[in-house]
C-alpha cells in the first residue's frame, strides 16, 4: 500500500504539467511542484499565500472558471479548456486546462482536479504562424491571385477565395458544400475549347514526374457567362531530401486583359495583314492594269507601227503618183502643144499637097516638057508632105480623144496581121518563130491601136536586127493577164537608153527611120489598156519586151 | 451630061480656097467663102448647093456651128468638115448626129473627098 502510494506521488510530483486540486468554491487545497512554478511561485505555500481563490487569482477571466464549473456539472469532464491564467506577477500565460470531479469518500466532500498545461509558447507559434499565413493571404489577396493546393493521392484540391472571386463567385458558395472535390469544379469552370488539352497539360505535368515549373493556360466561366483567361502555375513540393510530396501548389493570375491586348495585337497584327494584302492586292491589280494598259499602249504601237508603214506606203505610193501625174502633165501639156502645132503644120502642108495635086493635074493636062525631071519634083514634094504628114499623125496620138478600148481583140489575128503588113521589112535573114498559146485568146481593147502597138514593137525588133537573126513571139495567159513576149537577138539597147525608149521623141535611129514617137505613143496605148510593157536588153544579145495586158 | 455637083467650100485661108477650086473645079462647080456668117447668105441665094465643106477653126464662128445653122435651114445638103485637127470631141459628135458625114484632113486627099461626093 505504502509503495503504492509512493508510486503515485512520485507520478504526481513529477508529471510534465501542472495538477492542482481545489474545492468548488475555488480554494486550493494541493498541487504539484509544476504547477506553482508554472505560475511563477516558488513554493505551495507561497501560492497558497497568494492565491485565495483559484476564480480571482489564477484564472485571468474569472468566468471562464464558471464555464468549465458548469461543464463538470453537466459531467462533461472528458472536454479540453482553453484559458488564460495570471502568474503571481500578474503575467497571462496560454493554458490547456484538462478538469475532473473528485468526490472524497469519507467526508462526500466534491473537489476539482485539474490538470494545466502552459501553452504560451505554443500559442505564440501558432499566432506567429497565423500571422505568417496572414502575410501570405494579403498577398494573394492584393495580387488577385488564386491559390491552390492539390493532394496528389486524393485528388483533392484547395482553392483560396480568389480563386473563385477573381471569377465572380463566393467561395462560399463551393465551400459550404462541404469537402467537395473541387478539382471537379475546376474542370466544370473551364471553356469547353480548352477544358481537355488543360485537363491533359496538368495530368502530363503530374505523370512525367513534376520536373520543373506547372504551367497552363486556359478559360474559366465568369459568373457573368465571361470567359476568363487564366494563367495557372504551380510546383509539386519536394522534401529536403529532394523527393516528391504529394502536395502540389500553385497559384491562378487572371491574365485577361493580356490575353485581350495579346489578342488586340494579334488582330491588329492580322488586320495589318489584311491591310497589307489589300494593299498588295490592290497594287496587284494596278499592276495588272498597268500591264494591261501597256499591252493595250505596245498593240497602239504595234498598231501606229503598222499605219505609220501604211502610210510610208503610201507616201511611197503618193510618190509614184505624183510621177506618173507630172508625167501625165507633161504629155497633156505636149498634147495640147502638138494639138495647136499639128494643126499649123497641117494647114500649110495643106497648101503644098494642094499645090502638088494642082501641079500634077496640071502636067498631066499639059505635058511637061522635061517630065521626068518635073515627075522627081512633084514625087519629092508628094513624099515630104507624106512624111510631115505622118509625124504630125504621130503628134496627134498624144492629144487624141479617148477612144473606145471595149473591141474585142483576137491577139494571134492582130500579130498575125501586124507580121502580114510588115512582111516587106522583114529581110530573108530575119526568122519570125511564133510560139502561141494553142487557146485563143481574146482581150478587150481598141483593134486599131493595138496594132499599132504591136507593129511598133515587131518593127523595132526587125530594125535591131543587123544582119541575121531571129524574133521570138510568145503569148500565154496567165491567171488574169495576157503575157506577150517579144525578143529579138539584135543589138540590144544600153542600160542608158532603156530608161528613155518610151520617151517622145527619142529615138537611136538613122533620121527617116524613126521619129521617136513609136514606143512613147505604144506606151499610152497599152496603159490605156491597163496593161504594161516592161524591156530587158543587153547591148550586143538582144531585145525582149514584155507586154502584160488584162484578159477579158 | 449631067450637070456638076455644086459645092460650098468655107475655110478662112484664101490659099486653101483658091487650091480647092484648082484641084475639085474639073469636076464640080466649087463656091468658096472666107466667112462663114457670109457663106450662110450664099447658101439661100445659091439654092443648087448639095455639099459643104467647111474648115473647123475660123474666127467668126467654128466650123461646125456654122455648119449646124446651114442644116436647120437646109438640112438635105450633105456637110463635111476639111481641118488640120484630128478628130475632137466636137467633131466626134457631129459624126454621131449625123450632123457632118465626114471628117477629111489636111493635108487633105483627094481620092477620099472625091469619093464621099460621089456617094453623097
Amino acid at each position: 500500500m505504502t509503495s503504492e502510494f509512493t508510486t503515485i506521488k512520485t507520478l504526481f510530483e513529477n508529471a510534465p504539467v501542472g495538477i492542482i486540486l481545489t474545492t468548488i468554491s475555488g480554494e486550493v487545497i494541493s498541487m504539484n511542484d509544476q504547477m506553482y512554478k508554472m505560475f511563477g511561485y516558488s513554493s505551495i505555500d507561497e501560492m497558497k499565500r497568494y492565491v485565495k481563490n483559484v476564480a480571482e487569482d489564477v484564472y485571468a477571466n474569472p468566468e471562464d472558471r464558471e464555464s468549465l464549473l458548469s461543464s463538470v456539472k453537466n459531467n462533461q469532464t472528458d472536454k479540453l479548456f482553453f484559458i488564460q491564467g495570471k502568474t503571481k506577477d500578474k503575467n497571462i500565460i496560454d493554458c490547456e486546462v484538462f478538469v475532473n470531479k473528485y468526490t472524497d469518500k469519507d467526508t462526500n466532500e466534491e473537489y476539482l482536479i485539474g490538470i494545466v498545461e502552459d501553452v504560451t509558447k505554443q500559442k505564440k507559434t501558432e499566432e506567429l504562424l497565423r500571422q505568417s499565413n496572414e502575410r501570405y493571404k494579403s498577398i494573394i489577396t492584393v495580387s488577385n491571385t488564386g491559390a491552390w493546393e492539390y493532394k496528389n493521392d486524393s485528388d483533392y484540391l484547395w482553392c483560396s477565395p480568389e480563386y473563385f472571386t477573381m471569377l465572380g463567385y463566393n467561395p462560399n458558395d463551393f465551400i459550404k458544400e462541404g469537402r467537395v472535390n473541387l478539382k471537379e469544379v475546376w474542370i466544370n469552370l473551364l471553356h469547353p475549347e480548352d477544358r481537355e488539352k488543360a485537363d491533359n497539360t496538368f495530368a502530363d505535368y503530374l505523370k512525367k514526374g513534376s520536373a520543373g515549373m506547372y504551367e497552363n493556360y486556359f478559360r474559366m466561366k465568369h459568373i457573368n457567362g465571361s470567359w476568363i483567361w487564366i494563367w495557372s502555375r504551380g510546383q509539386t513540393l519536394r522534401k529536403p531530401n529532394g523527393t516528391l510530396t504529394d502536395l502540389t501548389v500553385g497559384t491562378h493570375i487572371d491574365i485577361t486583359s493580356q490575353k485581350e491586348a495579346e489578342k488586340k495585337l494579334i488582330d491588329y497584327k492580322n488586320n495589318l495583314e489584311i491591310m497589307v494584302q489589300q494593299r498588295t492586292n490592290e497594287l496587284e491589280l494596278v499592276n495588272k492594269e498597268l500591264g494591261i494598259t501597256n499591252k493595250e499602249l505596245s498593240s497602239k504601237s504595234d498598231i501606229i507601227k503598222k499605219q505609220n508603214e501604211k502610210l510610208t506606203t503610201t507616201i511611197h505610193n503618193l510618190k509614184e503618183t505624183q510621177l506618173k501625174l507630172v508625167q501625165a502633165e507633161k504629155m497633156a501639156s505636149l498634147g495640147i502643144l502638138t494639138a495647136g502645132v499639128a494643126h499649123e503644120i497641117n494647114n500649110p502642108l495643106n497648101y503644098v499637097m494642094g499645090a502638088f495635086v494642082g501641079l500634077n493635074q496640071y502636067f498631066e493636062e499639059y505635058e511637061s516638057s522635061d517630065k521626068e525631071k518635073t515627075d522627081f519634083l512633084l514625087n519629092s514634094l508628094k513624099i515630104g508632105v507624106e512624111r510631115i504628114s505622118n509625124i504630125v499623125v504621130g503628134l496627134n496620138q498624144f492629144s487624141r480623144s479617148k477612144e473606145s478600148v471595149d473591141e474585142d481583140c483576137d491577139i494571134h489575128t492582130i500579130i498575125d496581121n501586124c507580121i502580114r503588113v510588115l512582111h516587106n521589112k522583114i529581110k530573108n535573114s530575119v526568122e519570125v518563130i511564133k510560139e502561141f498559146a494553142d487557146e485563143k485568146i481574146v482581150i478587150r481593147g481598141n483593134v486599131g491601136k493595138l496594132h499599132q502597138v504591136f507593129v511598133n514593137i515587131i518593127n523595132n525588133a526587125i530594125q535591131a536586127i543587123k544582119n541575121k537573126g531571129s524574133i521570138h513571139i510568145r503569148t500565154m495567159a496567165a491567171g488574169h493577164q495576157l503575157i506577150v513576149e517579144i525578143s529579138d537577138d539584135g543589138i540590144g539597147i544600153s542600160e542608158k537608153n532603156i530608161q528613155k525608149i518610151t520617151d517622145p521623141f527619142f529615138t537611136t535611129k538613122p533620121p527617116g527611120e524613126g521619129t521617136g514617137l513609136g514606143l512613147s505613143i505604144s506606151n499610152i496605148i497599152v496603159k490605156d489598156h491597163k496593161g504594161a510593157m516592161e524591156f530587158k536588153s543587153e547591148v550586143g544579145k538582144g531585145t525582149k519586151v514584155i507586154l502584160t495586158l488584162p484578159l477579158k | 451630061m449631067q450637070e456638076k455637083i455644086k459645092i460650098l467650100y468655107v475655110d478662112d485661108e484664101f490659099i486653101n480656097l483658091q487650091l480647092f477650086k484648082i484641084i475639085f473645079s474639073k469636076k464640080y462647080e466649087v463656091l468658096t467663102e472666107l466667112n462663114p456668117i457670109k457663106a450662110l447668105e450664099i447658101l439661100d441665094k445659091e439654092l443648087e448647093i448639095s455639099i459643104v465643106i467647111s474648115d473647123m477653126r475660123m474666127p467668126q464662128i467654128s466650123g461646125i456651128e456654122f455648119i449646124k445653122k446651114a442644116k436647120e435651114k437646109y438640112s438635105d445638103k450633105k456637110y463635111f468638115i476639111l481641118t488640120g485637127y484630128e478628130i475632137t470631141e466636137e467633131i466626134r459628135q457631129a459624126l454621131d448626129n449625123r450632123l457632118i458625114l465626114e471628117h477629111f484632113k489636111k493635108p487633105f486627099d483627094i481620092n477620099q473627098i472625091s469619093k464621099a461626093i460621089e456617094a453623097a
